[in-house]
């Protein structure tokens, strides 16, 4: 695998994405923060270098409304499903995801930790992770929302920390180019004939870049740096019985709408198919997604709950992110991209509850 | 590809009423299902929905499998509304057992409330096959009255058996139902050990009921000196894929579906859901 750093200028990157167009479906990120499908001849503008996607990466992967049909031809049935942000990629070799920050690759950790391992992969999941290929892209300009350093992260990827095929570092003239896999290696290869090594003025010159873009973010959450030097399980743990539970979750609506935001929120449910009542075939199961802020969420028996009240479930989705992922997975769930800030209709920010909280006595 | 969201058919064989709300269906599966006790399975009823379920009939039995459902909601109620010769869709078996090796040469207590006989059920009947190999086997069995006593039938071939001790209780009883042994809530079953002032240290205690039953249950165990690792619960959450990775049945860092049902006191004492 190529170590080198590659350029490849801004026509040919258009050209590139035409050459791959050919036989993957390119999603490409837009400045609306929407992922579109890249058509050659029309004027769809990727804009890599904008913050995260409105819709978190995972769409690509476990489907809203997926029938989970396993027999068959399973290609096509795993991409015919309604709902998906892709809705059918048809018989294209791949999905091409271009434009993935890095807090959504940190959060695909957790992701591929719930539906790949354990006690067997998720077969749904699984041929999707099989079938996408992720070009991802630096953040230059961090928004008021953002705040993946608090947590550990950067707003830009490498290869030691995530996984990622291609890396994009967009410049004026063009995007230096990381490789991060054997597939992207060989992408490359196959269309060496728009990519050049890096000269070093632009290696340094995109550390530079990188460099503006964290001290943005040091200053965006400068109210918040007291949380980086937090173990900020041990603050969820100790402060579970706080009474300020309550007044934080006061102005939360439950509408789930943080849980389906997270890029790292894996929770589904399996929903029978009603039309099927009164047959003697069994139907495949639907897979919705879930929300640990719903009532329904924790229901058992007899309209019991493990978790009645509000603030018990506004209190899980932190357990959650930084007290009971990491002690399985070893990394924060949150990956500080600040989607629930800007979805919440509450206006409730996580890092503001996450600061009064180890402010609580 | 693996199936794991797919249901087999099962066809309903046979249903024993065992008291106003709670049923025991006798399900045949398309291809046989080997499981071990404590165990479950998810059960669809078609177009309506899918519970789990804990077989209560014995491990060494494959080709028919029994579950004992309680009316609770939708799902249940509906299945008690099916008759013999209904299709239902099974999943499954998911979780951790009760862990037989550590149990043998010990003595084995079972502390069941209404429909949490249905897993010792099971276990049961597995103790039962290598009695031997146990120092003694207690059955501590609670319902409310003796109209909600599961297997009445069965209690009393079992109450025959040689190496196995049986002991119930209900929370009230009316002078016509006859009732011979103990009147009071769960725990009066758990005072006559005390009188025993026998070294618990190693005995092994299986608890299965409604929680707010096995909260109790429990404190007890310890008052009498039980150990945390020898007292095993069976927990009951919300869950719907059973194969952790849905979210649903996460109790802290435990995952009940996979990690569980089976937990031993000692691995959850320390979590603030736990009895909720
Ligand atoms: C591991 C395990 C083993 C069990 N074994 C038995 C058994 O052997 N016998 C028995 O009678 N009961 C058992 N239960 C409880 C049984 O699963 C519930 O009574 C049943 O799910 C209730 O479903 P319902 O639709 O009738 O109730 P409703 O209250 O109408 O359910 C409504 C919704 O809530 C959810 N829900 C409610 N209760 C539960 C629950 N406990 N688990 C998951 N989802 C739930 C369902 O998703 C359902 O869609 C067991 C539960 C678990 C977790
Ligand atoms: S439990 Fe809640 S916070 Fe955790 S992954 Fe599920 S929906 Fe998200
Ligand atoms: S987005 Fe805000 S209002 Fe909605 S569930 Fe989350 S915290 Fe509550
Ligand atoms: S039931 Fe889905 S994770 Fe346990």
């Amino acid at each position: 695998m190529s170590s080198k750093n590659k350029f490849i200028s801004r026509k040919d990157l258009t050209e590139f994405l035409e050459a791959l167009s050919v036989e993957n479906n390119i999603f490409h990120l837009t400045d609306l923060l929407e992922y579109v499908k890249f058509e050659k001849e029309v004027d769809s503008r990727p804009a890599i270098d904008a913050i995260r996607s409105t819709i978190p990466l995972k769409a690509f992967f476990v489907n809203h409304g997926e029938k989970l049909e396993h027999s068959g031809d399973s290609r096509e049935k795993a991409n015919s499903c309604e709902g998906a942000v892709t809705k059918a990629y048809g018989h294209q070799t791949a999905n091409i995801i271009f434009g993935v920050k890095a807090c959504d690759l940190k959060a695909k950790i957790i992701m591929d930790e719930i539906y790949l391992k354990g006690v067997c992969s998720d077969p749904f999941y699984e041929f999707n992770n099989d079938n996408t290929i992720i070009f991802s892209s630096d953040c230059p300009y961090p928004s008021d929302t953002c705040f993946c350093n608090v947590v550990g992260g950067k707003p830009y990827a490498e290869s030691k920390d995530y996984l990622f095929d291609l890396n994009f570092s967009a410049m004026e003239k063009g995007c230096m180019v990381d490789i991060g896999t054997e597939k992207g290696d060989k992408i490359i290869a196959s269309n060496a004939r728009f990519f050049r090594d890096a000269t070093s003025q632009e290696t340094a010159l995109r550390e530079q870049i990188r460099k503006n873009a964290v001290v943005k973010l040091e200053d965006i959450n400068s109210a918040y740096a007291g949380l980086k030097n937090l173990k900020l399980e041990s603050v969820l743990k100790e402060k579970f019985d706080s009474l300020a539970w309550k007044e934080f979750s006061q102005t939360c609506v439950q509408c789930g709408g943080c849980n389906n935001a997270c890029p790292s929120c894996y929770c589904f449910y399996l929903d029978e198919n009603i039309e099927d009542k009164a047959s003697d075939e069994l139907a495949p199961k639907t897979r919705l997604w879930d929300a640990c802020h719903y009532t329904s969420y924790g229901r058992v028996a007899g309209g019991a709950n493990s978790r009645p009240h509000l603030y018990e479930r506004f209190r899980n989705r932190y357990e959650c992110k930084f007290n009971y992922r990491k002690e399985n997975f070893g990394i924060y769930a949150c990956t500080g991209c600040g989607r629930c800030v800007s979805v919440c209709p509450g206006k409730i920010d996580i890092r503001q509850v996450l600061v009064k909280l180890a402010g609580e006595k | 590809m693996n199936e794991c969201y797919q249901p087999i058919k099962g066809k309903i064989e046979r249903i024993i009423d065992e008291t106003p709300n709670i049923k025991t269906f006798v399900i045949r599966p398309q291809t046989p299902i080997k499981f071990l006790a404590g165990q479950f399975i998810e059960l669809t009823l078609p177009g309506v929905g899918e519970a789990p379920f804990t077989p209560s009939s014995s491990p060494h039995v494959e080709d028919t499998l029994e579950v004992t459902i309680m009316r609770a909601g939708v799902v249940t109620n509906l299945l008690h509304a099916t008759t013999v010769g209904a299709t239902v869709g099974i999943r499954g078996p998911f979780g951790k057992s009760y862990p037989m090796d550590k149990f043998f040469g010990k003595e084995i207590q079972l502390i069941g409330g209404g429909v949490g006989m249905a897993p010792l059920r099971s276990l049961l009947l597995a103790l039962m096959a290598e009695v031997n190999k146990f120092k003694r086997v207690v059955l501590k069995y609670g319902a409310k009255t003796p109209a909600d006593i599961v297997y009445k039938g069965q209690f009393k071939e079992w109450r025959k058996m040689k190496g196995l001790e049986i002991s119930s209780c209900v929370d009230s009883a009316k002078l016509c139902d006859n009732w011979d042994d103990k009147v009071g809530v769960v725990t009066c079953l758990l005072e006559d050990s005390v009188k025993e002032k026998e070294d618990k240290s190693s005995t092994i205690a299986v608890v299965c009921g409604p929680p707010i039953m096995m909260k109790f249950a429990t404190l007890k165990l310890l008052e009498q000196n039980h150990k945390p690792e020898n007292i095993y619960l069976s927990m009951e959450k919300n869950m719907s894929c059973g194969l952790g990775k849905c979210g649903h049945c996460a109790v802290g860092q435990y995952f009940v579906c996979k990690d569980g049902p089976v937990f031993t006191y000692a691995q959850l004492k320390d979590h603030p859901e736990l009895w909720t």
